[in-house]
């Protein structure tokens, strides 16, 4: 089974983090085949994509996840649209700092049209919401943030991304979410 | 609740087809690599020199991604829809085509082979394709029941979360 996972969120929001440290963790249990592969800007941004393959064995059922993360940066919104075709599940990384509360927002809205051109509804798509950089002074309460980016109220995880905190549960919360809908799909 | 998570493959005889056709536009042109994928970049086959998995599963989430660019570009610019990309290396050549409904066709080449050929006999790989997947059957190769409840707990197990 093939399966494609994106990270998506507003620029800075810690997507890249996320799927780097989920290499590494990964890769150190044995479940991440070969590389990670990123496209950076000279400043280290996302430019287009960065990714690797989980490889995981559920009773004898193989399950190859493609983990990506899509560019956060206004400018490339075709590229966001290129990375999200086709996708089984999300993971909606959102930046806790209250100085990023509308972009958040702008961000998942955009993210729900780009669905909808693929004939998906966001709302009964499987996504979880992580809600990352819980360390900073400003960071908004977790029931604020809820009812702003999760009224459908999925899966949601506190994390530290840059420390590996929250970091895998978020991970298993998307593969499971991905398996139980494809199975309802199916 | 249990579910059953079922791994699907396709039919071993269509599997049969669309290798052979694979294999004859390696041979074909001396291809590197021939890469067929869904358009979201999941490899379906690869045939050739270099076809180490996780490599080959870069390659094609790569090609999806060009070709998925290059097709954003065409909608902007209000041309046709894109069929067919190229594009020249230092020591490859590389060409990829749609295929009807949703997959793409990557290629490989030395730089040297005469590129006309190349595209000629890809156009034919990709009209027999598409013959092979009008016809496509998935086959459950392999079935688990999963209880919904314990889910989350089996892949933390698995995983070591």
């Amino acid at each position: 089974m093939k399966l494609k996972l994106v990270y998506f969120g507003s620029s800075l929001a810690g997507k890249s983090t996320n799927v780097k440290k989920l290499y590494e963790i990964l890769k150190e249990k044995n479940i991440a085949k070969g590389d990670f592969v990123n496209m950076e800007t000279d400043e280290q941004r996302t430019l287009f994509v960065e990714m690797f393959v989980s490889s995981i064995d559920i009773d004898g059922v193989n399950v190859d996840v493609k983990i990506l993360t899509t560019p956060g940066q206004f400018r490339l919104h075709p590229l966001r649209k290129v990375i999200m075709k086709e996708v089984d599940g999300l993971v909606f990384v959102v930046d806790s700092s209250i100085e990023r509360k509308q972009v958040n927002f702008l961000v998942l809205r955009e993210t729900a049209a780009v669905l909808k051109e693929q004939g998906e509804d966001l709302m009964r798509f499987p996504v979880v919401v992580q809600y990352n950089k819980r360390d900073l002074p400003d960071a908004m309460p977790v029931e604020e943030m809820q009812v702003i980016y999760n009224p459908w109220d999925t899966d949601f995880v506190e994390a530290v991304a840059i420390e590996g905190k929250g970091v895998l549960e978020t991970f298993v919360k998307a593969l499971k979410n991905i398996l139980i809908a494809k199975t309802w799909k199916e | 609740m249990e579910l059953d998570l079922i791994e699907y493959e396709i039919e071993d005889s269509i599997k049969n087809k669309i290798s052979k056709v694979l294999e004859n536009l390696v041979s074909k042109t001396s291809a590197h690599i021939v890469v067929l994928s869904d358009d979201a970049g999941r490899i379906v086959d690869i045939k050739g020199k270099e076809t180490a998995e996780d490599r080959s599963e870069f390659i094609a989430s790569l090609m999806s991604g060009i070709f998925g660019a290059a097709s954003e570009m065409s909608k902007m610019l209000s041309v046709e829809e894109l069929d067919l990309l190229q594009f020249e290396g230092k020591k490859v050549d590389v060409i990829i085509k749609a295929i009807k409904p949703r997959f793409l066709i990557g290629i490989l080449v030395d730089k040297g082979v005469a590129l006309g050929s190349v595209r000629l006999f890809l156009r034919e790989a990709s009209q027999e394709l598409e013959e092979i997947f009008s016809n496509i059957k998935l086959v459950p190769a392999k079935k688990i029941k999963v209880d919904v409840k314990t889910l989350e707990e089996k892949l933390s197990r698995i995983i070591g979360a």
